[in-house]
């Protein structure tokens, strides 16, 4: 089942969002699937986030980064695989109003 | 003026080209070089491989038997492990190449094309007389375009150093795959996958795998800009603050080791009281105890199910998320993890 959230676009930060997400996480018992630019129905510029409904896993355990490109993506999810860290989504948010590159990661079980 | 037409022509093509070589050259049969001592060291290495593997009666692809050989797959691992790192450094020295011939040999063409360009454009200024202007025109028209299409055609309009960075970042990934995968096992990651990704690690050093990614580059933009069109309904939830991020959070830990505990048979009950008592100081909010009675809840702190207590619990707290009911929220998360963290009997 799949939950949708919607964020302000005056996020303060990448921290603020994954701290938000997080939240949704662990308060959803869900894991988040992705992050997109949307609108809402005023039109106004929203962070779109999809979470599906899991349990048993690491929830509200998460490492945002900002990416530059595809490549650069791909790096980091090559270099957070090897510490066992997997992707969980790749995609776009509003921090302090501006779109922005976000690459996800779930923090390896302790 | 068919010879200077054709030279002309001739000298377009020439200059704007310089020759582009796609890929970097790996001579593995090259005999009397280093590579050729490789290539028996692969043989060896194989060998090992399908006996340590496979143990003494097999026969391997040389047709070679392993008589002597104990089966010992850590062995035929470390026997793969070593076989892969000691044919990258080759790949590794010819991207190198590849890559300086690459720099140098555009840089240079470029430059001599720039001075025929900056000179005739120069000459244009100080050159008397119609025809020769035009065709001193013509001329330049002529090799701007042929080097505009060089780059088109050869280069994909790319400039040097945004094509060796894409294939340091393709190559970087694959390398990272190769050492993560190393970890693995032989049943696994067979050497037939190892030399695989020797290959593949190969070709992410090439300029065809170089355009091709930076095409991916592009489509993956052109999606991100599509998705900006995505109309989300609902309510906003506004950004979390870190103590409500650390009762959320908690809480979710203090569930998830209670399902640990109820999974285990030693500490079920321990975690079914724990979770009762949880449900009992909730019934005891009247606002709460409302919400425990609903249909899609239904518990109370005499339910016995362990598991059902917790759903329900998970229910509730989902329920409230989705709405932004801040203060119900935090109630049961601070009951939840006030029990949970609470030494047990």
């Amino acid at each position: 089942m799949l939950l949708p959230r919607k964020y302000p676009k005056n996020m303060s930060s990448l921290n603020g969002l994954r701290l938000t997400c997080e939240g949704d996480e662990g308060g959803l018992t869900a894991k988040l699937v992705s992050l997109q630019l949307a609108k809402d129905e005023e039109n106004e510029d929203v962070t779109a986030a999809d979470y599906e409904v899991a349990d048993g896993l690491n929830l509200g355990h998460l490492i945002f980064e900002e990416f530059t490109t595809e490549n650069d993506a791909n790096s980091r999810t090559a270099i957070h695989v090897t510490q066992h860290e997997p992707l969980v989504c790749k995609g776009r948010a509003f921090i302090a109003g501006q779109a922005r590159n976000v690459i996800v990661f779930r923090q390896a079980t302790v | 003026m068919t010879t200077i037409k054709l030279t002309l022509l001739l000298g377009v093509v020439f200059l704007s080209t310089a020759c582009p070589k796609y890929q970097p050259a790996v001579d593995f049969k090259n005999p009397g070089t280093f590579i050729n001592k490789l290539n028996v060291h692969l043989k060896d290495a194989q060998h090992n491989y399908e006996c340590y593997r496979f143990g003494p009666n097999h026969v391997d692809a040389q047709g070679r038997n392993c008589t002597g050989y104990v089966q010992d797959l850590a062995k035929a691992k470390a026997v793969r492990n070593e076989l892969l790192e000691s044919a990258l450094p080759f790949i590794d020295n010819a991207y190198a190449d590849f890559v300086i011939d690459l720099q140098a040999g555009r840089d240079r063409a470029n430059f001599v094309a720039d001075v025929l360009e900056l000179g005739t454009t120069a000459t244009v200024g100080i050159t008397n007389g119609d025809r020769p202007l035009q065709i001193l025109g013509v001329g330049l028209t002529a090799f701007r375009g042929g080097r505009r299409s060089a780059d088109l055609n050869f280069f994909k309009e790319q400039t040097t150093p945004v094509l060796i960075t894409k294939m340091d970042g393709n190559r970087a990934r694959v390398r990272s795959t190769i050492l993560a995968r190393e970890q693995t096992s032989v049943d696994d990651y067979p050497l037939g996958a190892a030399i695989s990704d020797i290959v593949d690690y190969y070709n992410a050093g090439t300029l065809v795998r170089a355009f091709t990614e930076l095409q991916k580059d592009t489509a993956f933009l052109t999606k991100q800009s599509e998705a900006e069109v995505l109309v989300r309904k609902g309510v906003l939830t506004p950004e979390i603050t870190k103590e409500a991020h650390d009762l959320r959070v908690g809480a979710q830990d203090s569930l998830q080791r209670l399902l640990r505990e109820l999974n285990d048979a030693a500490t079920k009950d321990s975690a079914t009281k724990v979770l009762q008592n949880i449900v009992a100081d909730l019934e005891t909010d009247k606002d709460v105890s409302l919400i425990l009675k609903k249909p899609e809840i239904n518990v109370t702190s005499h339910d016995t199910d362990g598991l059902k207590l917790r759903e329900s619990l998970i229910a509730m707290r989902r329920g409230a998320q989705l709405v932004n009911d801040t203060a119900l929220l935090n109630k049961i998360d601070q009951v939840i993890v006030e029990h949970e963290s609470a030494p047990r009997p």
